[in-house]
């Protein structure tokens, strides 16, 4: 019988991310588990509050995505309105979501992901890290601390700092760009292709040392969930909720946002506080098997639904990409998130380019006013580490009934779960937990970049432990990091 | 000029007592007489290397709140000295504030002596306000700062 | 009007003898700290902030209910002022539930920047945390009674100033609320003409432009001023 922990009450605040590995009575490795101590509660601090305080409040609540859950939330709101935005709102607000994937995706990759992937992940682990990293290479982190400099001054230029109020609001958005806004973002933004050209280039150069990985982290038949144009091209915005079975097959092309609760459906575990989002029609688990709902939402799952880009540079790379899977089949190996994150950076760039030769983009008109036209809204959006969905329940006069979020990081728990079995079921060896281990499987979560922030930044922040739990649950070996 | 780094989510009861925490130590430094370049952050980030590597900043204080469990903590301020040789990060979306000064070092060449001043939390709890293990933690700040040496941070003080 | 002579703070002042000590302070330079009071209406003496020390006088005194008298002698800032000041403040931060971070108000709140001022930097009291329903069902303005300091400010202009009584104060104590429309949802007062002059004195966010979003509100006071007196100025148009 496989052990079960409890995370009691009491114990929540641990003062770590726990990750346990349980063995069998043949002393391998039998399932895996990514214990998150997140407290819920986030629901009821916004109950009773007025919608259009909304974007405010829940980008306040996360300090990692705060723009995502602005977006989201400002979706939600325009949905219980019912009015349409301006256009020039609606290609503002698309502006601010690509400079934020360039600045979230680019601190992923430069500068959490690449020591491991431009150092090795089996070098000593005393120069594994950053420093390693741009002392082998200062030259690249100079111009990736200038990539993300580039996004988040885009973000700034658009008026939405943390002492600021939200720049999304119900309707629209607060403020425009300036002629020299767009000048300068005009001026900078070759040097940003080139310096993600670059790093595409450095991380496919790498790929021929990284086949063992390639292998085993997070590589497994799934579904992917994500948003699409009506088309089917990329999306990080407003789009399609689309799921792709493993083999490519398309098991939803394009559903209506508001429908998204006939396909979605979530789990909950003794062991956890994150909950366990899966597909609907195929169910969670079937006695202790595996779980045939499990899907994955991010870079590698926009990138494997959507049928092209709608961009020249990043339409050339996904056909590169396609490649990586299969006989034709989509993409199974969470190893080329950072691939795929990397042309998601590229796409950005490119469709800022486009949003800023856009004469629209200077309408004056940027807010639409509404009132309370439906008692429910419902808001999907692509956060840069996967759907986010904000769903607000209000009364006939704004104020919120409901709210229920679904972030990103939740979407991709059973996914997460599933990397770090299938990474300690390859690289465990004996009973005990070597570094090598410890390394990889902090990888194996950092592809999907998650986001423990929205609980809070000490969790986040935590050191992680890494228990060895054998068949009887005793507690066979122990590894603290941080 | 001392630059303090403060962060932490302030929707989060104790989690904010970094931030608020980062505020009180400017108030004191400047009673003193000292130049205090004081940035709120959510979470650290490279760029933040950048005022960091700034002409004439003499030290560096990351303040922050530390999960602090009973029996374990003795629930008080703590200051410690930040290794400019480079961190580690875990496996969120952030960095560790020697990783920052590794940044401010390699790529910029400059290294000035940097601490990490960590208040205890026990409530993470949605919303404003702290512990009364916090606030007690926070009212420790002057007997804190009159144990230290009358350079710090600038020089001297507790070794890590 | 007979002119008084009276110390304030160990300066000679002179002021009109139907004046009150807080208007003679200001008139001479001191800041006293009100949030009850508010120039163009009747004062009410309810906040306890502008608390000032009256020699001779064993009580303190509220100087915005206080008339100027000759050979008053008073201290504005004493340690004793001071420390009253911050713990009312801190009353009211506990009576209610303030989350400036997420406030409407947030950056132009009077109570909030008050407490800055005072470095209040915790409350030593235990939260109340009552449970009051926010009040969306007005067209045009919200009313959430979590961020009401009771000053009353919003009763008198609608009363004195706007003419309609509207809004009124129920019950004692912790169960003191404002009503409108004899209690019942605003939405449905039919006393209340939506001419927004209660928002827009109310120096919280209790009472902000339906629709607000976080640290959106702001609030224009002076306008209070121009409606009193802006036939005899001549000034036809209103303007910050
Ligand atoms: S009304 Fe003022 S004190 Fe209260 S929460 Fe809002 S900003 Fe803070
Ligand atoms: S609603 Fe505003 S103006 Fe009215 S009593 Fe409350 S705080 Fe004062
Ligand atoms: S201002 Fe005098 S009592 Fe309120
Ligand atoms: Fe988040």
């Amino acid at each position: 019988m496989a052990q079960t922990i409890h995370i009691e009450p009491v114990t929540r605040i641990e003062g770590h991310a726990k990750i346990t590995i349980e063995l069998d009575d043949a002393g391998k490795v039998s399932d895996a588990k990514f214990h998150v101590v997140e407290f819920r509660g986030f629901e009821k601090f916004c109950e009773g509050r007025t919608y259009p305080e909304m974007p405010g409040i829940t980008m306040r609540i996360c300090g990692i995505c705060p723009i995502s859950h602005m977006i989201a939330s400002a979706k939600a709101c325009d949905a219980i309105t019912g009015v349409r935005i301006p256009k020039a709102a609606e290609k503002l607000r698309r502006l601010i979501n690509h400079a934020q994937y360039v600045q979230s995706h680019a601190l992923s990759f430069f500068h959490l992901s690449a020591p491991d992937l431009l150092l090795g992940m089996e070098s000593d682990p005393a120069a594994r890290n950053v420093i390693g990293l741009i002392q082998a290479n200062p030259d690249l982190a100079r111009k990736a601390v200038r990539l993300r400099q580039f996004g988040q001054e885009i973000i700034r230029m658009l008026g939405t700092k943390s002492v600021h109020p939200p720049w999304a609001v119900p309707g629209g958005v607060r403020d425009g760009l300036k002629e020299e806004n767009i000048e300068w973002i005009r001026k900078r933004l070759p040097e940003e292709m080139d310096t993600t050209e670059l790093a595409i280039k450095l991380l496919l150069d790498s790929y021929g040392g990284f086949s063992r990985e390639i292998e085993v982290y997070g590589n497994f038949p799934s579904l992917f969930v994500g948003l699409v144009t009506p088309e089917g091209g990329l999306e990080f915005y407003d789009g399609l909720l689309r799921v792709m079975d493993a083999d490519g097959k398309l098991l939803e092309k394009g559903l209506a946002n508001e429908k998204w609760r006939d396909i979605i459906a979530e789990a909950v575990e003794p062991w956890s506080y994150l909950k366990f989002p899966y597909f609907k029609p195929f169910g969670y688990r079937i006695g202790n098997g595996d779980i045939p709902g499990l899907y994955r939402v991010g870079p590698l799952a926009r990138v494997n639904i959507c049928d092209f880009a709608g961009t020249p540079k990043a339409d050339r790379e996904l056909r590169n990409f396609r490649r990586l899977g299969k006989e034709g089949k989509p993409v199974w190996s969470s190893f080329h998130t950072h691939y795929a994150r990397l042309i998601e950076i590229l796409f950005s760039l490119e469709k800022i380019g486009e949003l800023i030769e856009d004469p629209a983009i200077m309408n004056g008109h940027l807010r639409s006013q509404a009132g309370v036209n439906n008692d429910m809204g419902v808001g999907i959006m692509e956060a840069p580490r996967g759907t986010l969905f904000h769903e607000y329940q209000v009364d006939e006069t704004g104020v919120l009934k409901k709210v229920n979020l679904l972030v990103a990081t939740g979407n991709n728990n059973l996914a997460m779960n599933k990397t770090i079995l299938q990474i300690a079921r390859s690289y465990m060896d004996g009973a005990s937990i070597t570094e090598g281990l410890c390394n990889r499987v902090e990888h194996g979560i950092r592809l999907y970049d998650p986001c423990l922030s929205c609980s809070t930044h000490a969790v986040g922040q935590m050191p992680m432990v890494l228990q060895l739990v054998d068949s009887k649950g005793n507690l066979v070996d122990q590894k603290v990091r941080g | 000029m001392i630059v303090i780094i403060a962060y932490g989510n302030t929707l989060r009861r104790d989690d904010g007592a970094g931030v608020f925490l980062g505020g009180m130590l400017r108030g004191a430094l400047k009673k003193n007489g000292r130049e205090v370049n004081l940035i709120e952050v959510h979470q650290l980030t490279p760029e933040l290397s950048i005022p960091i590597a700034e002409e004439g900043v003499s030290s560096v204080v990351f303040v922050d709140t530390r999960v602090a469990e009973e029996g374990k903590d003795n629930f008080d301020l703590r200051v410690t000295a930040v290794s400019t040789q480079g961190g580690r990060s875990g496996c969120g979306h952030h960095l560790d504030p020697a990783s920052v000064m590794a940044y401010a070092r390699v790529l910029y060449g400059k290294w000035p002596p940097a601490w990490l001043l960590t208040v205890p939390g026990v409530d993470f709890q949605h919303g404003e306000g702290f512990s009364a293990f916090t606030q007690q933690a926070l009212s420790r700040l002057p007997h804190l700062l009159a144990s230290l040496p009358r350079e710090w941070p600038d020089k001297e003080g507790p070794v890590s | 009007m007979p002119v008084v002579t009276l110390t304030i703070n160990d300066k000679l002042v002179s002021a009109q003898s139907d004046k009150t000590v807080l208007e003679a302070a200001r008139d001479a330079g001191f800041e006293i700290p009100t949030l009850c009071h508010l120039e163009g209406l009747t004062p009410r003496g309810g906040c306890r902030l502008c608390l000032v020390e009256v020699e001779g006088v064993p009580r303190l005194l509220a100087s915005c209910v206080t008339q100027v008298q000759e050979g008053m002698v008073v201290r504005t800032e004493t340690e004793r002022l001071h420390n009253y000041r911050k713990m009312m403040v801190e009353l009211l931060l506990a009576e209610r539930n303030h989350v400036c971070a997420v406030c409407v108000m947030n950056g132009h709140c009077e109570l909030q920047s008050l407490a800055a001022k005072l470095g209040v930097d915790h409350v030593r009291y235990d939260y109340l945390c009552p449970d009051l329903p926010v009040d969306a069902s007005h067209e045009r303005n919200t009313r959430d009674p979590n961020r009401c300091i009771l000053c009353a400010r919003c009763i008198r202009v609608c009363d004195e100033v706007e003419g309609a009584h509207c809004l009124d104060m129920m019950g004692r104590g912790i169960h003191c609320n404002i009503i409108t429309g004899m209690n019942q949802e605003w939405g449905k007062a039919r006393s209340c003409t939506a001419c927004g002059k209660c928002v827009q004195v109310c120096p919280t966010g209790a009472l902000f432009k339906k629709g607000s979003s976080v640290a959106e509100m702001e609030k224009q006071r002076e306008f209070l001023i121009w409606i009193l007196d802006g036939r005899d100025k001549k000034v036809w148009h209103w303007s910050r």
